[in-house]
């Protein structure tokens, strides 16, 4: 019998678990993912000893570990491990889990992500203490702090403005993102910032670093997230619609600035729609929604070109209008993303894919029924994208 | 005046090779023995063709402004007196893109765009530490 290599439909994701977010205290990292795999269970309509595989992500805490296979007792995995490869890793987790059941090395493939960063009195910049977040050899990375670059922030802004230089993009572009994206927060019960957002907040609010405001970067979230990921057939017979995988795809091209290279305006994440795309056999057409990586505004902006719904340095004026707000053309992070609904990572956008397409999404419900989902790493050096569907 | 407790960088062989040559006033670059592709990020092959021979080469200092960003939080004490401050993405002459610390004098404060001149200047954070960093000459290519 000749096995096809073209996984679509293959594979599903059954099941999700989203714990309470934002600024809660006095629950550990691990509880937090303790919890995440059991709402997914829950959600899925079946029992913690069916999971056969776990793989794990840290968040910025670094806590979530091998320590938790013991912490919850799992006494016969197939499949384990942790995965490391910062806002792409949910997906690609995703992904891995799903080539391990379509190879049948397991069956039931729990993938967790918990972090908790904030506590109590101190701010949320200062609880989100990153380093420098590009990976360079040696002590060249260290040089970077010495001159006043901390954390993303800092890359993403030279990102943007570099968007800006070659392609006119404005800080309204990125407003009308922010704004959009709040207007989906606004009907989510699981968001963090419920509160419409007007465009003169927007520009009032503090820069962080110029040209990115207050509100041009995402939120920080104590909580986790879990989804079940397993064979199309057996999530057939779990409780809630499948979540089917479609299309798989990564893309890294690495962090090598160099004349002739722009890989923070044309980004990795090109090829990891391509390859998405191919293996689901659509096109940028045929996606009913987008959840997309949104720890800054601008991410959303170089997203959407790079994976082929605008063309190159079209961005700004695609999100012109509300397009991807509640109503618009291309219904763009509809649990409110990270910028207003909850930041754990790559399961952010995962987690409401899955909402939606389970039909469970509420007030904030759409039609749509196929969702795709991208995942960003690094300062826009890891990439990873899959296109879910409720049919195979 | 108030002490510079900025953070200083990690000392380890390759940064200890950096801060003899900015010692000197200069900038060392690997320059690939194969295919004449400058690196500014030392690397054991070169990230254009894979060769593992180089020399090094001081860059000539001279180069164009690829992206500029203004820090206005204050991230770590050390720059609170200092902020808000420029930070930017500067493209070698010789080819390879650094992002450092930039000086940006009074003209250009409001009026920075991409393709800028900028030189290298070294600022002395330690006698043993001149940290190399790009000023804006505000002539546009």
């Amino acid at each position: 019998m000749v096995r096809e290599r073209n996984m679509r439909g293959r594979c599903a994701i059954a099941g999700v678990g989203v714990t309470p977010m934002g600024k809660i205290y006095g629950r550990s990292t691990d509880d937090f993912a303790a919890q995440a795999l059991q709402l997914a269970v829950q959600n899925a309509g079946i029992e913690l000893d069916e999971i056969d595989g776990l793989l794990l992500q840290p968040g910025i805490d670094y806590r979530l570990g091998m320590g938790f296979q013991n912490y919850l007792g799992f006494k016969n995995l197939k499949l384990f491990n942790t995965i490391s490869s910062g806002g792409a890793g949910a997906i690609s987790m995703v992904q891995y889990a799903a080539l391990a059941v379509h190879a049948g090395m397991a069956d039931v493939v729990a993938c967790v992500f918990a972090d908790a960063p904030l506590a109590e009195k101190t701010s949320a910049g200062d609880a989100y203490k990153v380093g420098g977040v590009l990976s360079q050899p040696g002590g060249y990375t260290s040089l970077l702090n010495a001159h006043g670059y901390f954390g993303a922030t800092s890359g993403y802004a030279l990102a943007a403005r570099r968007h800006m230089e070659l392609y006119g993009t404005t800080e309204t572009h990125f407003a009308q993102v922010a704004i959009s994206t709040r207007e989906w927060a606004v009907t989510n019960p699981l968001a963090q910032q419920r509160k419409p957002l007007t465009r003169e907040e927007h520009q009032n609010s503090p820069y962080v670093v110029e040209p990115l405001h207050l509100f041009d970067c995402c939120l920080v979230s104590n909580g986790g997230v879990a989804v079940i990921v397993t064979s199309a057939e057996r999530a057939r017979d779990m409780r809630q619609v499948p979540a089917y995988i479609l299309g798989m795809g990564q893309g890294h091209f690495g962090d090598q600035q160099h004349r002739g290279r722009e890989p923070q305006v044309e980004t990795g994440l090109a090829q990891a729609g391509k390859a998405s795309f191919a293996m689901a056999g659509l096109a940028p057409s045929d996606i009913g929604a987008c959840q997309l990586y949104d720890c800054f505004t601008y991410t959303v902006i170089v997203s959407l070109e790079d994976l082929g719904f605008c063309a190159k340095g079209e961005g700004g004026p695609f999100v012109e209008g509300g397009r991807l707000g509640p109503g618009g053309e291309l219904p763009t992070n509809t649990g409110g993303g990270q910028l207003s609904g909850y930041y754990m990572w790559g399961m952010t956008p995962l987690s409401e894919a899955v909402i939606q397409l389970q039909g469970n999404a509420g007030e904030r419900q759409l039609d749509a029924t196929t969702h795709l989902v991208s995942g960003n790493g690094g300062v826009l050096s890891y990439h990873s994208c899959l296109i879910l569907g409720n049919s195979p | 005046m108030t002490p510079d407790t900025r953070p200083l960088p990690v000392l380890n062989p390759e940064t200890r090779r950096l801060f003899e040559y900015t010692l000197r006033g200069e900038l060392p670059l690997q320059r690939c023995a194969a295919c004449d592709g400058y690196r500014f990020i030392p690397r054991v092959l070169c990230d254009h063709c894979g060769s593992p021979e180089w020399n090094w080469t001081p860059a000539q200092g001279g180069g164009q402004l690829i992206s500029f960003a203004r820090v206005h939080k204050v991230f770590h004490p050390g720059f609170a007196d200092r902020t808000p401050y420029w930070i930017g993405i500067v493209e070698l002459d010789e080819g390879p893109r650094i992002t450092s610390a930039l000086t940006v004098r009074k003209p250009w404060e409001e009026s920075l765009t991409a393709g800028m001149r900028v030189v290298l200047e070294l600022e002395r954070r330690t006698p043993e530490i001149y940290l190399p960093r790009f000023r804006v000459t505000g002539v546009e290519e």
